[in-house]
């Protein structure tokens, strides 16, 4: 990487201030003191296996897609920027140097928990990454798409969260669908599933973001939709 | 370096799926130099510049500098790459310095060589006479005309022949103003300076040419002088001792003094009997224009 | 002086502190019940929950004041997410719309300020929760009879109300720290823990005793609801339980709106 993408980097972060990344790293971190916490404090393995999934596959995802939806949500020199070159590459660039860094934190967390002994019932396959990676792809990047279509950072965290929570609670409605079952964002953390389900699941959480990502880049190619305020 | 041709054909920019026509078949082509726009608000000037500037895509017609048509993804690139804008509504980032956001916008418009675009900073800094103050405070720390000052430097980071500026000194106090107007026709040497403002007189001072546009259509377009003839013979001072305006007519001026009030109005017709005929200037023309009389 | 006005200058008197509170509760009421997503997101979440009510044998529930207190619950599992998070980014709005000097130079002052917020914008975003709940009661009293409505009534104020003002308080406060983001993302994480992660996950939580939020305690006092984390504690609700459990929501939510008041004119330089 040359000299002038790391200023770029330097400078889209202090653009992006310090609310987003705090609410994007502040579960991956928390939720790395809380799990060693409960390891050193001689917690029961089925404990220590819930709260891993808890941060893993629930709150960092969570965390980052509230992150990037408050990125989309309030831009004061959105105008200017459009002068100089495409918006959505600058606003993708920042949501995803806010979701890199939250990834990476994951990532060191998720090797910390295995090595902790730490880690979801139904989650053995996967490596490292595979236990929160499509979860996170599938809910920033719904979060940027609603945001971006209803120009409302308050509208996609209120929706992502909702949906977030719903899917831990009506997991028993939920999984019985094949169609709902391969968007659920938890499965796996509780107990085992079927291989195909596990699969399908973590092939379909990611191509949905996608989907929904390639969506709202081409909201983001219509600047008369910017160039109102954040009011919704 | 010459001054771009630009062009506009049959241009129409319609929002909420066509009920709003911000401009309706405007046809346009923008001499060298300072060109001043004038309309009420709400006539379709931002609109004019943002086609101008590649941030809104025409609805039909033509739009291109140079022969690059501004209606093509591709070719748009190659237009912002030598245009420069000062929004109306100036959107800068808080907590970076001037020399911080100004950097970010020479990358943004594809200044890459560390060097260069270090050099371009102090040099546009210099020129708004911000660079003792750049490099330490932070843009939310900045008065209005300041924030101002970044606003033209970062314009013409990529020494632009194509600057459109929208509302440049409103809020300036006026030294303020006046080291603007002269900053402006300083640029427009060898450019293509496009000046949006309700002050009449930040246009007389600067704009050979000037453009009055009034929903979303071109009323009016040629040498200032040209505007100011419109209402030659038409303007009147009416001096009354009462306090209320002449009826029906557009007042220009109202002047209290002495004797009474004096009211400079526009007419075709003598308005009162001790009327006295003036000479016509820019604003009168305008409100002539404006008036259709 | 030259009169410029033709109207007679209408007279301004130093209004006391309600007549100040309730016109910035007017305005405030009417900026924030006009955004589509106060609306989208409230009602978008009760339907979410409601599409797979629980109990799951909530079909054939007779009795109306269980009937309608167990919908009430469904209700208060996500609907007060949706109503933190659409006001969260209320708090700040002054600021970042550059209006801070302008309001500061009115004789308004920040107690009427504050206050009219929460009762303008908080009253406004409980409008569709409520309408949802009206909707809902309609349609019972189509099966059920009209006797719902007056327990419905009853219901909202005693198990809805006070959780919606308790998220509401901390909603137009806490951000004020944290800013808009953090917030909902620690309401999304509180709401969870402090309400439906109950005593059997082995953590500790407010889930299942008198100071959660989401009104189980009146619901299994007053009206014989499902208690789900109470009933995991192996706790019976009692009239005291639910004013006590009403009280602690109410109290805090005005201890949370008092002290940034105190703290907003400390801080504030005129």
């Amino acid at each position: 990487m040359n000299h002038s993408t790391w200023a770029r980097l330097r400078l889209e972060l202090r653009v992006v201030g310090i609310a987003a990344p705090a609410t994007a790293l502040v579960a991956p971190l928390a939720g790395a003191v809380l799990v060693t916490t409960l390891h050193a404090a001689g917690a029961g393995a089925a404990d220590l296996d819930r709260a891993a999934g808890a941060v893993l596959a629930g709150l960092a995802p969570l965390g980052a897609a509230v992150a990037a939806a408050s990125i989309v949500g309030r831009d004061p020199g959105a105008e200017l920027v459009m002068t100089a070159t495409a918006y959505r590459r600058v606003l993708f660039l920042r949501v995803g140097l806010v979701v890199a860094a939250t990834a990476l934190v994951t990532l060191l967390d998720a090797v910390a928990f295995h090595a902790l002994k730490a880690w979801p019932a139904g989650q053995g396959t996967g490596g490292y990454v595979l236990v929160w990676a499509p979860p996170m792809v599938w809910l920033v990047a719904l979060a940027v798409l609603i945001a971006v279509a209803l120009r409302s950072s308050a509208a996609a965290s209120g929706l992502i969260g909702g949906v977030w929570t719903a899917q831990l609670l009506m997991a028993r409605d939920i999984r019985p669908h094949a169609v709902l079952r391969a968007q659920y964002l938890f499965l796996g953390v509780a107990d085992r599933v079927p291989a195909h389900d596990w699969t399908v699941n973590r092939i379909a959480l990611p191509a949905i973001g996608v989907a929904a990502a390639v969506a709202a880049g081409l909201l983001l190619g219509r600047p008369d939709r910017l160039l109102g305020s954040d009011a919704a | 370096m010459t001054a771009p041709d630009v062009t506009i054909d049959n241009l129409t920019v319609a929002f909420k799926r066509g009920q709003v026509r911000a401009l309706d078949d405007v046809s346009l082509r923008l001499p060298a130099g300072m060109v001043g726009l004038l309309g009420p608000n709400g006539a379709g000037k931002t609109t004019l510049m943002r086609v101008l500037t590649g941030v809104l895509r025409p609805t039909s017609g033509t739009v291109s500098v140079d022969g690059t048509d501004l209606t093509s993804r591709a070719q748009r690139r190659e237009v912002k790459a030598a245009t420069g804008y000062l929004p109306q509504e100036l959107g800068l980032y808080p907590e970076l310095t001037a020399r911080q956001f100004l950097d970010y916008m020479a990358l943004l418009k594809g200044v890459t060589d560390r060097r260069a675009r270090r050099d371009r900073v102090e040099e546009v800094l210099e020129l708004v006479a911000l660079g003792d103050v750049a490099r330490r405070k932070k843009l939310k720390t900045y008065s209005g005309g300041m924030k101002r000052r970044v606003g033209i430097a970062q314009a013409v980071l990529n020494d632009p022949r194509l600057l459109i500026v929208d509302e440049p000194t409103v809020g300036l106090d006026p030294e303020e103003r006046l080291r603007f107007r002269g900053l402006l026709a300083t640029l427009a040497g060898d450019r293509t300076v496009l000046l949006s403002t309700h002050i009449v007189d930040d246009i007389v001072q600067t704009c050979p040419n000037v453009v009055v546009i009034e929903h979303g259509n071109v009323a009016f377009q040629g040498a200032i002088g040209d505007l100011a003839a419109r209402a030659e013979g038409k303007v009147w001072h009416v001096a009354q001792p009462a306090t209320a305006p002449p009826p029906d007519l557009p007042t220009v001026t109202v002047t209290p003094g002495l004797a009474g009030t004096t009211y400079r109005v526009i007419s075709s017709r003598t308005p009162a009997s001790d009327a006295e005929r003036v000479t016509a200037t820019v604003e009168d023309g305008y409100m002539a224009l404006m008036h259709a009389i | 002086m030259t009169a410029i006005l033709q109207r007679t200058t209408p007279r301004t008197t130093d209004q006391g502190w309600w007549p100040k509170t309730v016109s910035t509760a007017r305005y405030e009421y009417l900026m924030q019940v006009r955004r589509p997503a106060v609306w989208l997101v409230v009602v978008a979440l009760i339907a979410l929950r409601c599409s797979a009510p629980l109990p799951v044998n909530i079909g054939s529930i007779t009795d109306h004041a269980t009937l309608v207190s167990d919908w009430a619950g469904d209700f208060m599992e996500l609907g007060p997410i949706g109503v933190g998070a659409v006001l969260a980014d209320r708090v700040r709005r002054e600021a970042r719309l550059d209006l801070d000097d302008l309001l500061a130079a009115t004789p308004s002052g920040i107690g009427p300020r504050l206050w009219g917020k929460a009762v303008g914008a908080g009253g406004a975003t409980i409008t569709p929760f409520a309408l949802c709940w009206a909707a809902l009661l309609g349609y019972l009293s189509t099966k059920h009879g009209a006797g719902v409505i007056p327990v419905g009534v009853e219901v909202f104020a005693a198990v809805i109300l006070p959780g919606l003002v308790f998220v509401t308080a901390f909603s137009l406060t806490v951000p004020f720290l944290t800013g808009a983001a953090l917030f909902r993302l620690g309401l999304f994480g509180y709401w969870i823990w402090g309400n439906m992660v109950g005593p059997d996950y082995g953590i500790p939580t407010p889930a299942g005793t008198p100071f959660e939020a989401i009104g189980e305690y009146p619901t299994g006092a007053w009206f014989h609801g499902f208690m789900f984390d109470a009933r995991e504690r192996g706790w019976n609700a009692t009239t005291a339980d639910a004013v006590i459990s009403i009280a602690f929501l109410l109290l805090t939510a005005l201890a949370a709106l008092a002290t940034t008041q105190f703290v907003l004119t400390r801080r504030s330089p005129s």
